[in-house]
């Protein structure tokens, strides 16, 4: 069967925005999702008893108005220590444990209602050195974690370079021959596991919506092929090539990232700050960062972490200057915006899951606060979400562990 | 999900123990294992007192449980913690009767059986490839052993620290998409683009004349040596001291050697380069070659340690050892791929070869791996050369040969196009014209060898298969290709589709060579590549007739961790594979072939875990001895034991206490095990009450059970009854805080945990957990031996200071209190005793083994119900002392590993 005759036998739609619309009338909503794998330490994070700042909030201060902190949220739970950060934007419980199965997260949700206008539906993106745990927070509907472009060189390349004319000529032709190596393998699905038994039966089923998301997405290439690009005035980046420089790194991600958005060529983003493995090239920083999160209480390592996390909360600073700097319709691009910041570590030296460090900035809430819940009995994080959802037009009451919305927060 | 087995549901709302025994809903009776009168009053009398709805002590209340259908896992605990005797706690006052015990957990055992086997009908499902499969298969099948492509795929979920499980193994368009990346690398590398084999290019080079060593001759970390002394050409030069006393890169001597080293009598030089430092960003000894051609390469090159002591190499105590690595084009500076260790013997040149694949533009890096970092280059210590004391490796020649092919074109590509020849393209030619990468030059910072290309190889013409009959070909070459990709007979009609594919890519002027690509790509994303048939797999499309098909893959998954080669094929197209004999026969076939590798790197990588063992970085002040080589040898002893036990069959006890030790020479200092010498792995007879050799003794698993800095009883105890003894602790109930380690010498995890202990609902679990943890605590983190803890902060200077090839900084903190008392009560003094205790019990290891063993071999978690026949396979070897190559065949021929029934 041809494809295009199989597809629309097979009802998919294939909704593109039409082309050379007239500017919205409602400015876009966007997420951003960030994930800090090895957490903050919290006697830095957390403002003490009474106190309205910390060290951490403290280097934020110039976009104090821009955000909300929270104290005494977590996903309940998630545990298992370093396997809670594939649970980030997930909530789904005990991902340690043997028969654990993931859940779609957050921005997954988000992208299937509101990333179905832009080239990219959308991005996940990470700052990292090898492969470690949760090197990605993207999950699938069907509990696949989303690989994460690692690469600034390759992000910058799909968001905005657009090839020679001969260039995309070949790619037309590696798209469409890549549909009739498709048409095989979707026609050989459709004729698998009719009498399979029931695991194999759902085992094949996740192949048969592979193929077919592919296809789709194939489909949406062709149309987003033949469509120029974004121009941007950013020069194409190289990778940093040293992986301890992290803050570096991070700065030129969420340097892409602001772009991404701001040209509306996505609207979902999830991005992995990950230091394991890294020396970070901080001042003062001699050691590997996940051996120092275990510090055993000494000083100098707790010291050397903290420069660290300093470091890494300060360049977020910088990118939340720099989203509240660009204009959109909604007033700032930041305004637009959700950001979302956090960890799935509550204390990285005793491995704990409770007491999460959680920032969230723009979106047109009102910001300013830190907002304190019960730490012995911490409030669902996924109530937040829910908040986030209905903020963002996705007309949700609940999201996996969710009460209800958060209390507190307002828009 | 359960709602098919009709009989099965307790029901809700809950049913009170007190007041409900039997519910009847829609005309069946249901019925909760506690609802029934005998089980219920045993229930009542030992348990609901603490596991009520009110108390929930370790959060079961019995008071409102599903039943076993509904909380399988929930019984099994219940089951197992009466059959171990952990509960009732011995502190109550009533126990019941042992036989009273006995007589539930019969009645027990039935339900769960039967639950077990309800939940999970068919034991062995179909599974995807997990991405180590996909990148083994996709080498065995192209002929490319070093393919590197897992790197592309997504990482594989684990179920039970597995990867093989069905269960985890899901698939996404993501996967397709990295799929179809990654086999189109694999193509790259397979197909040939060229008539003839690229020319060979064959370089020796001396040292002395190369950039960075040129650097660092002048700068004083290296030192000319001709015939095993100072060369006179380069002398050995003090430099000036400051203050305190360093000296800089500068001053009279540097000019001097700095001009010697730019003369031709130096540059030009044969000598020796004895190197005093370790390799160290931007000071390190780049040999200055690399490959135009990705291919194999035979690289030679001529290695000797010595003692560095006045001014001049002395015979060193023990051989020094150096490594060649190769570093990506650009990447230099960074970490690069080991290629292989050398051996350099004390004054003695050793000439070391090997022969390995190469990238294009891979440079090759020298790295002297056995000398110490003291903190400062020896070029900036008082005295340089003149006063420095340390190690030192020096290297007489690099030698470089390659690509070489002992056939043109290459297997690979045979594997793809077979004979078809390899010709110009046509310029009449109306074909769109393949993809070729452009040779070039070497970028980066390293000299230009484009000028070692002739310069007809420069700009090659554009060559590609070519076929005067392209239909009959593709078909040729797909019904030899499809059986192998599919790893069973294909029938003519199921080339079909793919030779339409082909004839649609032709009629769109793709090149032959482009159009089978796309049906390789088909085809190696077909479901009949990507999937492994389970025991029920009925699809005609995965499944052939023959289902011994299915037993090869099963086999060869297992044993290399990749496809069945044709040998086996032809074993399952026989219908031969499934008698005992044959099955027999084909293992110890499988075991014999080095692609066996694959499986002892990867199964002990899972069971052991110790695929975490970088996932810590031991902290460089308290741990200053944890380098390269010791990291090496660690790594390298655990497979190569368990191989070793596998291969001479090797009494199960023989894990724990074997012995013999599986070492390198720096592995064996680390032991203390006196009279290694050298890189390579070897077997060491070490004393059988020793503490190593068994797997509780290695560094290794020591290391990864520690997180680099501290050791934790809890977290090693954990470890020892999950993996070795498959009797994994529960997860600690929600709202308990961890404990928060601490190194600063004034207290120890284990009166820190003391105090965790302390709380009852704690110490039911603690006491199975903590007794192993606390016996390894006589290992530090990185597998040494130790009295005390070492200290960052308080604490006496060690008698080992100035003593040690590395800096001592550390300090000794509190002592070490490696003894405890197992749940039991035995008690036991050290890690030597608590071994013996465990090894006692070698039919329980056995047990635990096989458990292990069998998840990896087939995909599938170990059921309640698989344990009796996990014990008949136990029983089946107990003549050889449970010999662990007894326990592989016991395993393949049980139907554990085999429904006895297959369709």
């Amino acid at each position: 069967m041809n494809r295009r005759n199989f597809l629309l036998a097979a009802g998919a739609c294939i909704a593109l925005p039409v082309l050379g619309r007239a500017a919205e009338k409602t400015p876009p909503r966007r997420l951003l999702a960030i994930h800090v794998p090895l957490g903050m330490m919290p006697d830095f994070f957390f403002p003490k008893q009474g106190e309205q700042t910390s060290p951490y909030l403290e280097i934020l201060a110039p976009q104090r108005t821009l955000f909300t902190s929270f104290a005494g949220l977590s996903h309940p739970g998630v545990d298992g220590n370093h396997h809670a950060g594939q649970c980030f934007l997930s909530a789904a419980p005990h991902p340690g444990q043997p028969s654990f199965r993931n859940s779609i997260s957050l921005d997954q949700l988000v992208a299937q209602r509101i990333g179905t206008e832009t080239r990219y539906p959308s991005l996940a993106v990470s700052v990292r050195n090898g492969e470690h745990y949760a090197d990605s927070i993207a999950v699938s509907r069907s509990g696949v974690v989303l690989p994460s472009e690692s690469s600034a060189e390759r992000l910058y390349r799909r968001l905005f370079v657009a090839g020679s004319p001969e260039e995309v000529a070949a790619a037309m032709r590696r798209i469409e021959s890549g549909g009739s190596v498709l048409d095989l393998i979707l026609d050989k699905s459709r004729r698998l596991a009719k009498n399979s038994d029931s695991a194999d039966r759902g085992r094949l089923d996740q192949y048969f919506q592979s193929v077919r998301e592919l296809e789709v997405r194939l489909q949406r290439n062709i149309e987003w092929e033949k469509r120029p690009k974004p121009q941007v005035e950013y020069p194409q980046p190289k990778d940093i090539a040293d992986a301890n420089e992290v803050i570096a790194r991070s700065r030129l991600m969420f340097e892409l990232i602001r772009l991404a958005l701001e040209t509306d060529s996505t609207r979902v983003v999830t991005l992995t700050l990950s230091t394991f493995s890294v020396v970070p090239h901080v001042p003062g920083v001699k050691n590997e960062t996940h051996s120092l999160t275990h510090h055993g209480n000494e000083p100098e390592k707790i010291a050397e972490l903290r420069q660290i996390e300093a470091a890494q909360v300060s360049v977020f600073g910088e990118f939340l200057a720099r989203m509240q700097s660009v204009r959109d319709a909604a007033g700032s691009l930041l305004d637009s915006t959700q950001v979302l910041y956090g960890s799935c570590l509550g204390n990285a030296n005793s491995h704990s899951n409770q007491n999460l460090p959680i920032i969230l900035a723009g979106g047109g809430f009102r910001h300013g606060n830190h907002l304190v819940f019960d730490s012995s009995n911490n409030t669902p994080l996924a109530n937040l979400y829910v908040s986030m959802l209905q903020r963002l037009g996705v007309d949700e009451e609940r999201f996996a562990t969710s009460t209800g919305p958060l209390k507190g927060l307002s828009a | 999900m359960y709602s098919s087995f009709k009989h099965t549901r307790c029901g809700s709302p809950k049913i009170r123990l007190a007041n409900l025994a039997v519910l009847v809903l829609g005309g069946v009776v249901l019925q909760c294992f506690v609802a029934a009168a005998e089980p219920r009053a045993f229930f009542e009398k030992h348990c609901v007192n603490c596991h009520d709805s009110e108390t929930k002590k370790g959060g079961l209340d019995l008071e409102s449980i599903g039943s076993e259908h509904e909380q399988l896992d929930r019984w099994i605990r219940i089951h197992d913690v009466l059959e171990t005797g952990e509960m009732p706690p011995a502190e109550r006052k009533t126990r019941p009767s042992q036989d009273e015990v006995n007589a539930i957990l019969t009645k027990l055992k039935t339900r769960l059986n039967s639950a077990s086997m309800a939940a999970r009908p068919t034991r062995i499902q179909l599974r995807r490839l997990t991405r180590t499969e996909f990148e083994n298969t996709l080498k065995d099948l192209f002929a490319l052993p070093y393919l590197d492509i897992k790197g592309l795929l997504p990482s594989d979920g684990r179920i039970a620290g597995y990867d093989k499980i069905a269960g985890g193994l899901d698939l996404s368009s993501g996967h397709l998409a990295a799929y179809e990346e990654a086999i189109e690398k694999a193509l790259d590398a397979a197909i040939a683009t060229r008539s003839s084999a690229p020319p060979v290019y064959r370089k020796r080079v001396y040292p002395a004349g190369l950039f960075k060593f040129g650097a660092n001759l002048a700068h004083g970390q290296f030192v000319l040596l001709k015939d095993k002394e100072p060369d006179p050409d380069l002398p050995v030069r003090g430099g000036e001291e400051d203050k305190k006393g360093h000296v800089g890169f500068e001053g009279p001597d540097f000019e001097e050697r700095k001009a010697l080293v730019k003369d031709e009598k130096v540059r030009q030089s044969r000598s020796a380069v004895g190197l005093l430092n370790p390799n160290l960003g931007g000071y390190e000894a780049a040999m200055n070659v690399a490959p135009i051609y990705p291919g194999m390469y035979r690289l030679r090159v001529s290695v000797w340690g010595f003692q560095w002591e006045n001014a001049r190499p002395n015979p060193c105590s023990a051989p020094q050892a150096a490594v060649l690595r190769a570093h990506e084009e650009g990447k230099q500076q960074e970490g690069g791929r080991l290629l292989s260790s050398f051996t350099a013997p004390s004054l003695q040149s050793n000439e070391g070869e090997i022969f390995t694949w190469l990238q294009a533009h891979e440079s090759i890096v020298f790295d002297p791996v056995s000398i110490p970092w003291l903190g400062l280059r020896i070029g900036q210590i008082a005295g340089r050369g003149v006063k420095h004391k340390g190690p030192g490796v020096a290297i007489d020649w690099f030698e470089i040969e390659g690509p070489i092919y002992n056939t043109w074109p290459p297997d690979s590509h045979k594997n793809v196009f077979g004979d078809l020849p390899i010709k110009v393209l046509s310029e009449q030619s109306d074909v769109v014209p393949p993809r070729r990468e452009k040779i070039r030059s070497l970028g980066g910072y390293l000299p230009n060898f484009y000028a070692d290309i002739p310069p007809s190889e420069r700009k090659p013409p554009l060559e590609t298969v070519q076929s005067l009959d392209p239909v009959n070909d593709a078909r040729r070459l797909l019904g030899a290709f499809l059986p192998r990709a599919f790893r069973r007979d294909v029938g003519e009609d199921e080339i079909d589709p793919y030779l339409d594919l082909f004839k649609k890519r032709i009629a769109a002027k793709d090149c032959f060579e482009d159009a089978m690509r796309r049906v390789y790509v088909a085809i190696l994303t077909s479901p009949e590549f990507l999937f492994v048939p389970g025991d029920a797999t009925e699809d005609a499309i995965l499944f052939s007739n023959n289902p011994q098909f299915a037993l090869a893959s099963r086999l060869s998954y297992w044993i290399w961790n990749g496809p069945p080669d044709e040998a086996l094929l032809a074993s399952a197209r026989a219908r031969a594979l499934a008698r005992p004999g044959v099955m027999r026969a084909q293992i110890d076939r499988l075991l014999a072939d080095p692609r066996s590798q694959r499986f002892y790197e990867d199964f002990t990588g899972q069971w052991l875990e110790l695929n975490r063992i970088d996932e810590t970085t031991p902290d460089p002040v308290l741990f200053p001895e944890y380098r390269f080589l010791l990291h090496q040898g660690m790594a390298a002893e655990t497979p190569a034991f368990l191989r070793e036990l596998v291969m001479q069959d090797l009494p199960v006890r023989s894990l724990l206490k074997p012995g013999f030790a599986m070492l390198t020479q720096r592995l064996a200092e680390h032991y203390g095990v006196p009279g290694v010498e050298g890189v390579e792995v070897r077997k060491v007879p070490v004393q059988v009450d020793g503490l190593r050799g068994g797997l509780l003794g290695h560094a290794s698993i020591l290391k990864l059970t520690a997180n680099g800095t501290t050791t934790s009883p809890v977290k090693r105890g954990v470890w020892v009854c999950d993996r070795l003894l498959n009797d994994p602790a529960p997860p600690p109930p929600p709202g308990i805080s961890s404990i928060d380690p601490d190194t600063r010498g004034t207290t120890t995890v284990r009166e820190q945990l003391d105090r965790h202990r302390s709380n009852a609902s704690c110490a039911a679990c603690h006491a199975k957990i903590d007794a192993p943890g606390f016996a390894l605590e006589a290992f530090d983190p990185v597998g040494g031996l130790r009295e005390r803890y070492r200290s960052n902060g308080k604490g006496d200077v060690p008698p080992e200071k100035g003593r040690t090839a590395w800096k001592v900084d550390y300090k000794l903190g509190p002592q070490v209190d490696p003894s405890g008392t197992l749940r039991d009560g035995r008690g036991f003094r050290d890690p030597a005793e608590f071994v013996s205790l465990l090894a006692a019990d070698d039919e329980k290891l056995a047990r635990a083994f096989v458990s292990h063993l069998s998840r990896y071999a087939t995909g599938a978690e170990v059921s309640f119900a698989d344990r009796e026949k996990v014990q008949r396979i136990v029983d089946a070897t107990k003549a050889s002392g449970y010999g662990l190559r007894s326990l592989l065949h016991a395993l393949a021929l049980s139907d554990l590993f085999r429904n006895p029934n297959p369709n």
